[in-house]
């Protein structure tokens, strides 16, 4: 009895302490490499019905790794001016890929991903020259796309049928408005204006 | 049984002492492993409920009643810059009658939340409204597209550090927090509230429709921040240019409805300079700009009053008191408020079409001149003002080779230094962020230091993109 009972109480002990150890150090799940994590599994809802363990949700992975990636990184930029050559590259190579992975799945914003890529190429490339040249093609690479979907984004609001139905009942009520000679209410004309306006927009995309 | 008791005990002491040790939070608003693994799996909901203000309230917090098929915000989701559409029944609106959108990022591990507006110039006519070439305008004339995130537009690329989660450059306590990134699309400074017409002086485009909606479109955002995040432990309002100012603007109703545990302001490079309304102009460089824009924008229709109802030491006619009335109403907020004596961006904004000896200087020289002139005038009133406010400080540097001296927070924290009492930036930040005391004051006197480093060659790539 005696014997099983300091058994119980070891065991429960090592566990506690396991966990409390894993949890302090913040132990990321056996699936991340030393130097880079893995893309990001595409985002999922937990499913409702699995045993809930909080460390294989989605979230729980989805944190890890973003910890991970931020280690890694910011390790690299730390490190990489008495790295050799070879590993200085492979792992720059490393934290690119992760930039575009999390590049992709939203969690960088343009211009951080910008300044992290002009940073790994400040890193890597030597050459002066051919330092800013490449990062001028960088750039130039973001400002193009980012121009193009700009002309896009003004072409589908051209063709956006809600957004034209709102500008054209927008006209309309300006022109009614700006002709009254009355503003109901008691509201100032610009409030009126204000009140019609937003009723507009809630009709146009679909909320009367 | 006593050997067994003692056993027992040893073991469970040390077990319970190294987890009492992993389990202790780092900071304010920061949970602890066993909170985050619990958040991980169940995601902290928003926990402020909204309540009704009266209706006599003229912005009230108004909030999406019904779905719509934008898609929908993920409480889930971690990281991740997602889309959030303001319907129209929240009053949020951009400036070309297209629908307002705000961006957040969301952390499971605290309930510290980072408010950043974004800058972007102002407009006040057809041609700054439109983005007509020539002349400074605003930000976003088109509105903003679901994806502007992704996208290198300058007004979302000039990153703060502030605002990213990795910057290689700079690190600063609120990248591990809740983010919301608040586009500008209204020319407004987040102030106004008016719908105008605006023609084309050529006579050859047919006129805009205009909406100055910068204060519903905060107000919509705050009741979307309210209704979806946790309430703050610690708050930032922060923004650089326009949104600096809008987060100045903005402080008293964030701070009010999103009632944080501990609350600071930066307000970097959006100045509202102490001007009263019938001051000179010779004395008072920034009186033509005001007086122009309260009528442009509609600021005495509504949005000025509605900020003095709360706070009483406002004096609507003279906008610069908005420092000493949120200094007085929050004393223990650390507050504060940076640009460069030597910044041509905002300064130009606020001269160059009001004086008419700038717009008849002989050339470029001699009206940059006369801008640095009145906008130094300006700096010092302001800067004398702050020095009277211990929660409210104001840091004064020269100059920086990047983006005509305008922000000191955007790209890096560096470079904005007060080499003679061996300041930089990072130190003003930290005296607001994590001081105790007086918030810091300082000013530069000599830019010959600043001009004479190196070429920055970041500086000069981002200067291209702008």
């Amino acid at each position: 009895m005696r014997r099983k009972f300091l058994w119980l109480m070891a065991g429960l002990a090592t566990i506690v302490a396991a966990a409390a150890l894993s949890f302090g150090r913040g132990i990321a799940p056996a699936n991340t490499a030393s130097t880079a994590a893995p893309p990001p599994s595409p985002r999922s809802t937990p499913d409702d019905t699995a045993p809930r363990d909080p460390r294989q949700t989605a979230q729980v992975r989805s944190y890890w790794q973003h910890q991970q990636f931020t280690q890694d990184t910011q390790r690299f930029f730390r490190e990489a001016a008495s790295l050799g050559p070879a590993e200085r590259a492979l792992r720059a190579q490393a934290v690119e890929r992760n930039i575009d992975a999390h590049e992709q799945a939203g969690e960088l914003q343009a211009g951080e991903a910008v300044l992290l890529r002009a940073s790994l190429i400040r890193a890597t490339e030597r050459d002066p020259q051919r330092q800013m040249e490449r990062i001028q093609d960088l750039a130039l690479r973001y400002r193009s796309h980012t121009e193009q979907r700009m002309e896009a984004w003004a072409q589908q609001q051209q063709a956006d049928p809600q957004f034209q139905d709102y500008k054209q009942r927008e006209r309309a009520v300006m022109a009614e408005v700006a002709a009254m000679t009355q503003i109901p209410g008691g509201l100032s004309r610009n409030q009126y204006l204000q009140q019609r306006l937003q009723h507009e927009r809630e009709v146009a995309y679909g909320r009367r | 049984m006593t050997f067994v008791r003692q056993t027992a005990a040893a073991l469970m002491g040390t077990a319970l002492t190294l987890t009492s040790a992993s389990l202790l939070a780092a900071g304010p608003g920061d949970q602890s492993q066993l909170e985050l693994l619990r958040k991980l799996a169940s995601p902290r909901p928003a926990d402020q409920p909204m309540v009704r203000l009266p209706r006599t309230d003229p912005y009230p917090l108004l909030t999406q009643t019904r779905p719509t098929a934008a898609k929908a915000y993920d409480p889930e989701l971690f990281y991740v810059w997602q889309t959030v559409q303001l319907p129209a029944e929240t009053g949020a609106v951009c400036g070309n009658g297209s629908p307002y959108k705000i961006f957040v990022s969301r952390v499971p591990d605290n309930a510290n939340t980072v408010v950043y507006m974004e800058g972007g110039g102002a407009c006040w006519d057809y041609g700054s409204c439109t983005g007509a070439s020539g002349i400074r305008g605003a930000r976003n004339p088109n509105g903003v597209p679901d994806d502007y995130m992704s996208l290198l537009n300058p007004g979302a690329s000039l990153v703060s550090p502030f605002v990213t989660r990795l910057n290689p450059l700079d690190t600063a306590k609120t990248q591990g927090w809740n983010m919301v990134y608040i586009p500008y699309c209204t020319g407004d400074l987040y102030a106004g509230d008016k719908v105008v017409t605006y023609n084309d002086p050529s006579g050859e485009k047919p006129p805009i429709v205009w909406h100055h909606n910068g204060f519903r479109n905060t107000r919509a955002a705050t009741a979307w921040i309210k209704q979806n995040f946790p309430r703050p432990t610690q708050m930032l309002s922060t923004g650089c240019s326009a949104g600096g100012a809008g987060s100045l603007i903005a402080y008293d109703t964030f701070r009010r409805d999103l009632a944080p545990d501990r609350s600071f302001l930066i307000d970097d490079s959006g100045p509202i300079f102490p001007t009263p309304t019938n001051g000179s102009p010779q004395q008072y460089p920034s009186q033509p700009l005001h007086n122009h824009i309260r009528a442009a924008w509609g600021l005495d229709d509504g949005p000025l009053a509605y900020l003095a109802s709360g706070l009483p030491q406002m004096d609507t006619s003279e906008l610069g008191t908005i420092y000493s009335a949120l200094s007085s109403k929050y004393p223990n907020d650390r507050l504060g408020h940076a640009h460069f004596w030597q910044d041509l961006n905002y300064s130009s904004y606020s001269y160059e079409r009001f004086h008419p000896d700038i717009q008849s200087a002989p050339n470029q020289t001699a009206k940059e001149q006369l801008i640095h002139g009145k906008w130094a005038t300006d700096t010092g009133r302001l800067k004398d003002r702050l020095n009277g406010l211990d929660n409210f400080g104001g840091y004064f540097p020269q100059y920086r080779a990047v983006n005509e001296s305008h922000c000191t927070t955007i790209i890096d924290f560096k470079n904005g230094d007060i080499q003679p009492q061996q300041l930089e930036l990072r130190h003003f930040i930290d005296s607001v962020l994590d001081g105790n005391g007086k918030v810091l004051d300082a000013t530069e006197d000599s830019d010959a230091a600043d001009r004479a480093k190196p070429f920055n060659f970041l500086y000069w790539l981002i200067d291209q993109l702008l």
